[in-house]
């Protein structure tokens, strides 16, 4: 039984505040915010998403920037609630078009009409957003979408090229649009997080995908929709070690280690034609999440050395590989890593006619930061800097750096070659034709490499 | 720690201040809520809009509750929504309104459209206002039976509400039974959700009280009930796919087919993209399989995958709470997961939550296969920047290095931290090698050679250097320079803050010794001289001991210091297994993260005291270790089997070797009695020679430490005959059923000393002590001051059980023992029996608590009772009093840094110091506020002073205990006191009393009270008054009433007599305590006894008859004050207007004013009153009276005090007269102003009328108002803001120009706010020949 709901700013403040069993003090949202605030005094700690003060339980989630908080009493199960808050920041966004600060306070009172129907004195009673649909009268009042966060990996598309039109993350499913009539189209995501460990000799010491589907679709009459996926495709490795390499190598075949899917799946057909089908609910939700840890080409090689050169002065090389197709360009690149205690300088030497990358020497945490705009499919870059020490490292200097880690974003790119075949609607009449859009994303989630 | 609460949060734009908006709001609501023009309905939620937004962040808008209800009449659904949300918030507060709203929620209740109806009936459920209930049984009854499903829904949580708000309504209603009938026929799944959800709720509340709920509870785990819902699982939405996945968890299968036809039923749920469905189907499978060790094993094998995808798909908190699920089960079948380690590597980016988890996970999936590469990853998070983090990695190597066998790898990488010259990385594998070497001796070579090398001087942490010493102390045959570098050490003892390190020194330098006699006997020397004189009681008297021990029999010593050891084959392990068990159980719930089970984190009204229950499971058996209770089998044994790798841990920590370091193969165990504390343990274990000379062994130890004890008084009279069985066995369920079906024996109360009242803040040691005596504990529960346990005991080789209910009440020292036993007529034996044991626990507790009180504060002042005391009047008064004048010292010591105080000290001149007029209490205090260590630092430097300048004068060291106790640093106080015994000065009754102000001002009660015993027992120090007044002071400060009243006739007992400072105490302590009878028989036996009483006494006194609300005695206690001449203060003018506004009547008030005046009060005192008078009159609705009083205050030239009071007497919502109150609010808020108040309080500037303008700019005139000057700019500005509000121009000038007449440099501030349009205004109006702008500046 949930007691309280609220959202709060970054700075504490309540945008909304639901109490729905009267169990818990008024002034939880405060104790929450204190709490969370100077978890450790040092300030070092993350406060975990969920703890107790004086008897009371809180669960937060961070979404955008907002805190998203349940308080109960007693002793309920963590996930539902965690799982629960996730859920209403998804409909709330599916209701408003974007989710952040500004949107939710200026249409705080809509959010408490979705609250009222979401949980009923403490008890879950629905979080889809379309049965939701007719128990919401307010209109809402779109804000502007030019400076916000994006909400999850799927903001990638926000940048809104040609292929990928940037409304998708931003249309409110019940906002009629300027237009009048509203455009039929569905978006298929498919993104992937990337986990790779590099030895310092460059092997791989452990890999791992964790993909997920997305959809979002504004079809009128909810057709049947269906996905198929590569023939090649194939859930569950057999029996061995999650970690067993040579079963897969080479075959070329996508194995999945496990996956789940949402309600509305049906997987009847799947064994035979590696197809899903689905009767899509409004807004935005997880057709599937999928893991893979077979061998995998990771999209970039890292090259770090650090050598001393001199008492008080050494040197690092960084050396960046694109491994894919020269057609396709990953971006917001950010390469960091933690330099010897005792650094005091560090002087950067970039490669002639470098453009779009910057280097920084973070001083605080004793910190490189290099970051590149973009990088094409197999181009390889550099980055020298010299290092001043105030005491000499006495041998240890690879002990105290690194790894380096790494972030990148490759739209149109996936690692695993998971691929939709097609994705087919149910027509209803020869002049139904919706705007279909399958799109691919690649993120790094921990790109680290040792020294 | 997080810091206070800032009371006032600076006001964001978003986040208006409050008051004059909200009146804003009420007046526009009315304007609106009568019309019925077109648009209406926008304005409306725009206002509703408002109030909303307002009653989010926190600000209170019930007063346009009224004005809310009359603009809901209305067709727009929106509005209908916003006003139902506000209407539901606040009804509680508003009762009476909230009738109001009864009627348009029954009429919508009745609406054609369902959505209406629902939302309404929704409204008028959530109204949680008990006289209402008799509206809702009818639409609730509709509601059930509506066509709309959504109704219905809505309809079922209605009826759980109405069980919250009166269960007996909702009961009698025969709500529930309705409820049950729907859960089986209704064809939406969410009204069976909801018709579930709330028969639970309802039947576990009434279970307690009624055999039917229990049976219908029952009832919802039957067959039928969990099938039906099981086959209907898919349609449910997945948050009631939970509820009944939770249910069905529950649900006890009656042969094995089922068990296999539900789980293939729910096999799909485990690919469900919601971790909550997954999960409460794991927990299904756990629970189903339990008694299957296959199946069980399958079923991890099964669940692995699902939630490894959980953890890595979705966000960081939602993989968090599975990640936790994982970690459980990873560590009760690590082998499961042995091949899947690679998932459990850290992340550089997790969050140390996350990483402190896959740590632990990593640790204990370590085997043969895995370790070289889980080592191998570990060392490399060692250098991890996140420290905390490369801490935790570095332990976990020495943890797998500890469970394997081949560790050849593992030690070598440990040596190689070692050498890696990071402080806490070296500190955290000193710490690992010296477990290592207790459990790999044969190590030893190498590892030495290492350490060895590593400087003591390159570790600081108390830990690892006490690792240090110890393998010093161990290896000093194999380490060259051992001798030597302990040597140094000792050399170094007063600069070793660490008391733990101090022992281990002692320890280490006497093995040192007997290995290496002549090398070390100097050093040896040197450190028992240190250890005698080191303020920590334990160093003291383990010194104490082995020089004892030394002088006794040198050959003992050494068998008892250096015997030899067997290798540890386990540590004990932190959680028992017990403990562990429990949080199995309760799989998918918050015991899981927080890896406690719930009943260490659950309030108690939201699980049953001392239930039984299986389902909340909270019988807290004694929490410490597993090996001193008895083990309560819950787990089926075919599931220990499935853990074996746990469970072979656990079996194998027998309790030869449990908590202790060394099996010592002399010991014998049931020498010492369990309930021993540990450091008796400690000594004990180490000393096996000593505690087998016989019986004598706690009188050894009290002659020992030299502390003159009375020997323990013999055992109870008759030696029962009666023999326990020790070994006895029962369950909680067969203990619960016993219990009901037997008749009460024999019902006994028992008073308890103080000793054992004390001891009991632990009740751990009761229960181990009573074990001791073969009666064991089934169940304990309770909060200071009532603790409940249950008990059972059988009788020695027969069957025959006894149960005990013991009600211990800490404050009236009682215990109450309900009896009850299969043989009645051995119920008597056993109560001598129990009673006996009981009493010996105090006698224990009170010779433990010697032991130990006096230096391990640390563990004692967590208690929480003690918390709470921090300032201790008796001590605080002494300076308070004192006239603080500014000290050039003071300003110099806070300037310097810390490291430097003790050199400024010395450079200061000493004859100054130690005239009278200097104060060093003055001066602690002031710097006590600045630096809490600089005040240690002086008394430091003042203590070393006296000893070096040979002080014998034990008022010296007195006052300066007195001194430490002010500043609340016991430790320092115990270290005056020991360096003075140590330089040979007796100590006195007053040092004692110095030392028990220092224990009692940092709040450590049972340390005093030791004190105080070893004062009682000891001859040239006798407690004197002054000792039992500290107590009574202290307790009277607790409001212990019952303590402090002990502690008085203890008093009177001993021959003191009360003096005033004794009955000041206690007056104010009954007073606290609302014992005012007390009180006043204390007060009378003052009088009675000739002491005046001074005026706290008075105060206090006066304080308990305003708490009785009696006025008549009020005013005579009042008059009998004034008659003497008695000037009362302004706290007692505070109580003494509170009481009459709340129950006297406007005469009396006006009675007491004049009173008042002729009794020539000070004019703080009257304006007080007249500040009640007004308020008092503003409550009353006479608003002439209110004007007229504030205008006779302001012509008497008094003002109001505060904001608070502006703010009290304005308050005139309710009145008729609703522009006459606003004036009078006016003229009110403005004189606050013009006098006193908060200038840039902007709320107050709203809208006044012009006449309270007319009047305000009046009162602004009074020429004779020494006041004004000073802030006419500013009351100018507020009067000028005010108007401009109203945008009148004319005004606007007017008050300029006179305000430029009076102070023409300034112009206000606040015309930097204006528009130019209204600068222009003005102008014209203006007579000013121009007004700019930048000019106020």
């Amino acid at each position: 039984m949930i007691s309280q709901l609220f959202v709060l700013s970054q700075r504490g403040d309540n945008i909304v505040f639901r109490d729905y069993r009267g169990e818990v003090q008024k002034g939880s949202a405060e104790i929450f915010f204190r709490k969370v605030k100077f978890w450790k005094e040092d300030g070092q700690e993350e406060a975990p998403p969920v703890f107790n003060v004086d008897g009371v339980n809180y669960f937060h989630v961070k979404v955008v920037g907002l805190l998203f908080v349940a308080t109960t009493r007693v002793n309920i199960a963590p996930s539902l609630v965690l799982e629960l808050l996730q859920r209403i920041a998804r409909v709330i966004k599916d209701y408003l078009g974007i989710l952040n600060e500004d949107s939710l306070r200026k249409n705080f009172v809509l959010v408490y009409e979705l609250l009222d129907e979401v949980i009923d004195f403490g008890y879950v009673q629905t979080t889809s957003t379309e049965m939701l649909k007719s128990y919401v009268f307010n209109e809402p009042i779109v804000v502007d979408a030019a400076r916000l966060q994006s909400l999850g990996p799927a903001g990638i598309f926000m940048q809104g090229t040609k292929r990928m039109p940037g409304t998708a993350v931003t249309k409110s499913v019940v906002a009629t649009e300027p237009g009048g009539r509203r455009r039929e189209e569905i978006f298929v995501d498919i993104i992937e997080k990337i986990s790779i460990t590099f030895s310092s000799s460059g092997y791989i010491l452990t890999s791992e995908i964790d993909g997920t589907i997305q959809m979002k679709s504004y079809l009128t009459g909810n057709p049947e929709i269906r996905l198929a996926f590569n023939d090649d495709l194939s859930i569950g490795r057999g029996g061995g070690s999650a970690y067993d390499y040579r079963s897969s190598s080479g075959s070329g075949a996508v194995i999945l280690d496990d996956c789940n899917f949402h309600q509305s799946v049906r997987l009847d057909s799947f064994d035979m034609d590696k197809t899903l089908s689905l009767i899509p609910p409004d807004g935005e939700f997880t057709v599937m999440n999928y893991r893979l840890t077979q061998e995998f080409k990771p999209p970039f090689r890292i090259n770090p050395l650090i050598e001393e050169a001199g008492a008080l002065k050494a040197e690092v090389i960084i050396k960046v590989r694109a491994e894919f197709s020269s057609s396709i360009t990953a971006n917001t690149i950010m390469v960091m890593m933690p330099l010897p205690k005792y650094t005091t300088r560090a002087s950067f030497e970039l490669e002639p006619g470098a453009l779009g990358q910057t280097t920084d020497f973070k001083e605080a945490n004793k910190r490189l930061e290099w970051g590149l705009k973009k990088i094409v499919g197999g181009s390889e870059h550099t980055l020298r800097a010299k290092l001043t020490f105030s005491q000499e490292s006495h041998g240890n200097i690879t002990k105290e750096s690194g790894p380096v880690s790494m972030t990148f974003t490759i739209p149109m790119y996936n690692a695993s070659k998971l691929q939709v075949k097609y994705l087919q609607i149910a027509k209803k009449s020869g002049t139904y034709n919706p705007y279909r859009w399958v799109r691919y994303v690649t993120q790094a989630n921990s790109y680290v490499a040792r020294i | 720690m997080a810091p206070p609460v800032q009371s006032q949060r600076s006001p964001s734009p978003s986040q208006p201040s409050g008051k004059g908006e909200v009146s804003d709001l009420k007046s526009q609501l009315r304007q609106l809520a009568g019309s019925r023009a077109p648009g209406v309905d926008d304005s409306k939620r725009d206002l509703f809009k408002k109030v909303i937004s307002y009653m989010t962040i926190g600000i209170d808008v019930s007063s346009v509750f009224g004005e809310m209800v009359m603009c809901s009449a209305t067709a727009d659904i929106v509005l209908k929504k916003m006003c139902y949300l506000y209407v539901g918030n606040y009804a509680k507060v508003n009762p009476d309104l909230a009738l109001l709203t009864i009627n348009f929620l029954q009429r919508d209740c009745k609406d054609e459209d369902p959505m209406i109806r629902g939302l309404a009936l929704r409204s008028l459920c959530s109204l949680r206002v008990a006289n209402l209930v008799e509206y809702l049984v009818g639409p609730l009854g509709s509601g059930l039976k509506d066509k709309s499903s959504y109704v219905r829904t809505v309809a079922v949580m209605g009826v759980l509400k109405l069980y919250h708000i009166s269960a007996s309504t909702c009961v009698d209603a025969d709500f529930p039974s309705i409820l049950k009938n729907m859960m089986f026929n209704d064809s939406e799944t969410q009204v069976v959700a909801n018709c579930l959800s709330a028969l639970q709720e309802i039947w576990s509340s009434e279970a307690s009280t009624s055999e039917e709920a229990s049976r219908e509870r029952e009832g919802l785990l039957s067959k039928t009930n969990v099938y039906y819902l099981l086959n209907r699982i898919k349609e449910f939405s997945e948050w009631a796919q939970c509820l009944v996945l939770e249910l069905v968890a529950k649900y006890v299968p009656s042969e094995g087919s089922e068990i296999f036809d539900i789980m293939n039923l729910l096999e799909d749920r485990l690919q469900h993209a919601n971790g909550a469905v997954v999960l409460a189907t794991i927990k299904v499978f756990l629970q189903l399989t339990l008694s299957m060790t296959d199946v069980h094993q399958q079923v991890y094998e099964r669940i692995k995958a699902p939630l490894l995808t959980l953890v890595s798909s979705g966000s960081p908190e939602q993989s968090y709470a599975v990640l936790s699920h994982l970690h459980l089960l990873v560590m009760r079948a690590p082998f499961i997961f042995s091949s899947d380690y690679k998932h459990f590597y850290c992340q550089y980016n997790e969050p140390s939550y996350v990483k402190k988890l896959k740590l632990e996970m990593l640790t204990a999936v370590a085997n043969e296969s895995n370790t070289y590469e889980i080592v191998t990853e570990l060392c490399e998070y060692a250098a991890n920047v996140d420290i905390p983090i490369a801490r935790e990695s570095i332990r976990a190597v020495g943890k797998i290095a500890l469970q394997q066998y081949d560790v050849n790898a593992i030690v070598d990488r440990l040596l190689q931290f070692l050498e890696m010259e990071k402080d806490y990385v070296t500190a955290e594998a000193l710490v690992l090698v010296k477990d290592l070497l207790r459990k790999y001796p044969q190590w030893s070579h190498d590892c030495i050679a290492v350490v060895g090398n590593i400087s003591s001087k390159n570790v600081q942490e108390p830990k690892a250097k006490a690792a240090l010493i110890w393998m010093l102390g161990e290896y000093s045959k194999d380490m060259h320079d051992a001798p030597y570098i302990l040597e140094s050490l000792i050399e170094n003892w007063d600069e070793e803050l660490s008391a733990e390190v101090r022992l281990h020194l002692l320890t280490a330098v006497m093995k040192c010794f007997f290995k290496r006699p002549p090398e070390t006997q100097k050093a040896l020397g040197a450190a028992l001289a240190a250890g005698l004189a080191d303020f920590h009681q334990d160093v003291h008297d383990r010194a104490l001991f082995y020089y004892r021990l030394l002088q006794y029999n040198v050959s003992v010593a050494e068998h008892v210091v250096n015997p030899p050891k067997q290798a540890v084959s386990v540590f004990a392990d932190t959680q028992s297994s017990e403990i562990k068990d429990r949080i199995f159980d309760e799989f998918n719930s918050l015991s899981v993260v927080y890896q406690k089970p719930s009943y260490m984190f659950t309030d108690k009204e939201h699980r049953g005291p001392l239930e039984f229950s299986d389902e909340v499971g909270n019988i807290s058996i004694g929490i410490e270790s597993a090996g001193t209770v008895v083990p309560v089998q819950r787990v089926d044994a075919n599931d220990k089997d499935l853990l074996l790798s746990t469970s072979e841990k656990e079996e194998s920590r027998g309790p030869s070797n449990n908590g202790s370091v060394y099996s010592a193969p002399s010991y014998d165990a049931s020498a010492v009695t369990a309930a021993a504390s540990q450091t008796l343990l400690e000594l004990a274990i180490s000393n096996p020679p000593v505690s087998g000379l016989a019986s004598q062994s706690s009188l050894a130890i009290d002659d020992l430490l030299g502390l003159g004890l009375p020997v323990e008084p013999a055992p109870a009279p008759s030696p029962p005959t009666l023999k326990l069985n020790s070994k006895a066995a029962l369950d909680p369920s067969t203990f619960q059923q016993k219990w009901r079906q037997l008749p009460i024996s024999l019902s006994q109360e028992h008073s308890i000393s103080p000793e054992g009242v004390a001891a009991l803040t632990a009740p751990q040691a009761l229960l181990r002590h009573m074990q001791g005596h073969s009666i064991h504990c089934i169940a304990s529960g309770g909060q200071s001051p009532n603790f409940k346990f249950f008990f059972f005991a059988q009788k020695a080789e027969e069957s025959s059980t006894f149960l005990v209910e013991c009600i211990i009440n800490t404050s009236s020292a009682k215990a109450q023992m309900k009896i009850k036993a299969d043989d009645q007529s051995l119920s008597g034996a056993f109560s001598a029996l129990f009673q006996s044991a009981l009493s010996k626990f105090e006698n224990m507790a009170s010779v433990r608590r010697v032991l130990l009180s006096i230096s391990t504060t640390k563990g004692l002042i967590s208690m929480p009772q003690f918390l709470l005391i921090r300032d201790i009047m008796t001590i605080q008064r002494s300076f308070c009093e004192k006239a603080f004048n500014p000290n050039p010292l003071l300003a110099r010591l806070l300037q310097e840094p810390n490291s430097r105080i003790k050199s400024a000290l010395d450079s200061e001149d000493m004859s100054a110091l130690k005239s009278s007029g200097f104060s060093w209490e003055a001066l602690l205090n002031s710097l006590r506020s600045s630096s809490p260590q600089k005040t240690q630092l002086v008394l430091e430097w003042r203590l070393e002073k006296m000893l070096e300048e040979n002080v014998r004068d034990h008022d010296s060291f007195s006052e300066l205990m007195h001194l430490c106790g002010m500043v609340q640093n016991l430790p320092l106080a115990m270290r005056v006191f020991t360096s003075m015994e140590g330089h040979g000065v007796r100590p006195t009754s007053s040092v004692f009393n110095s030392l028990i102000h220092a224990c009692l001002s940092s709040g450590n009660v049972i340390t005093a009270q030791s004190l105080f015993e070893i004062m009682e027992g000891s001859e040239g120090y006798k407690p004197n008054s002054e000792t039992y007044d500290a107590f009574i002071s202290t307790f009277s400060n607790l409001g212990n009433a019952d303590a402090m009243q002990a502690w008085y006739s203890a008093k009177i007992a001993a021959g003191f007599s009360a003096d005033l400072q004794t009955y000041e105490s206690l007056i104010s302590g009954f007073v606290k305590a609302g014992k005012y009878d007390c009180a006043d028989k204390l007060y009378e036996e003052m009088k009675m006894s000739g002491v005046m009483p001074n005026i706290p006494i008075l105060d206090n006194m006066f304080e308990g008859l305003c708490k009785r609300r009696s006025v008549g005695q009020v005013k005579e206690f009042l008059n009998s004050l004034l008659d003497v001449g008695y000037e009362i203060s302004a706290l007692m003018a505070e109580r003494l207007v509170g009481l009459y506004v709340e129950v006297g009547t406007v005469e009396d008030m006006e009675e007491l004013l004049m009173t008042l005046m002729n009794a020539d009060q000070v004019s703080e005192i009257l304006s007080r009153v007249h500040c009640g008078i007004i308020r008092k009159y503003a409550m009353v609705d006479r608003l002439d009276d209110v004007e007229y009083s504030v205008g006779r205050m302001l012509k008497q030239g008094l003002s109001f005090n505060s904001p608070d009071d502006v703010e009290k007497s304005r308050f005139i919502r309710k009145s008729r007269h609703c522009d006459k109150a606003n004036e009078i609010n006016w003229i009110v808020i403005a004189s606050g102003i013009m006098f006193k108040a908060n200038y840039n309080d902007h709320s107050f500037i709203r809208v006044p009328s012009s006449v309270a303008l007319a009047q305000m700019l009046q009162i602004a005139h009074v020429p004779s108002n020494p006041h004004m000057k000073r802030d006419q700019v500013i009351s100018w500005t507020v009067i000028a803001s005010g108007i401009k509000f109203k945008a009148n121009y004319y005004d606007l000038s007017c008050v300029f120009e006179r305000s430029i007449g009076t102070n023409a440099c300034k112009l206000p501030m606040y015309l930097q706010t204006l528009t130019s349009t209204e600068m222009k205004a003005c102008e014209r109006h203006s007579n000013a020949p121009h007004i700019n702008r930048d000019e106020g500046i």
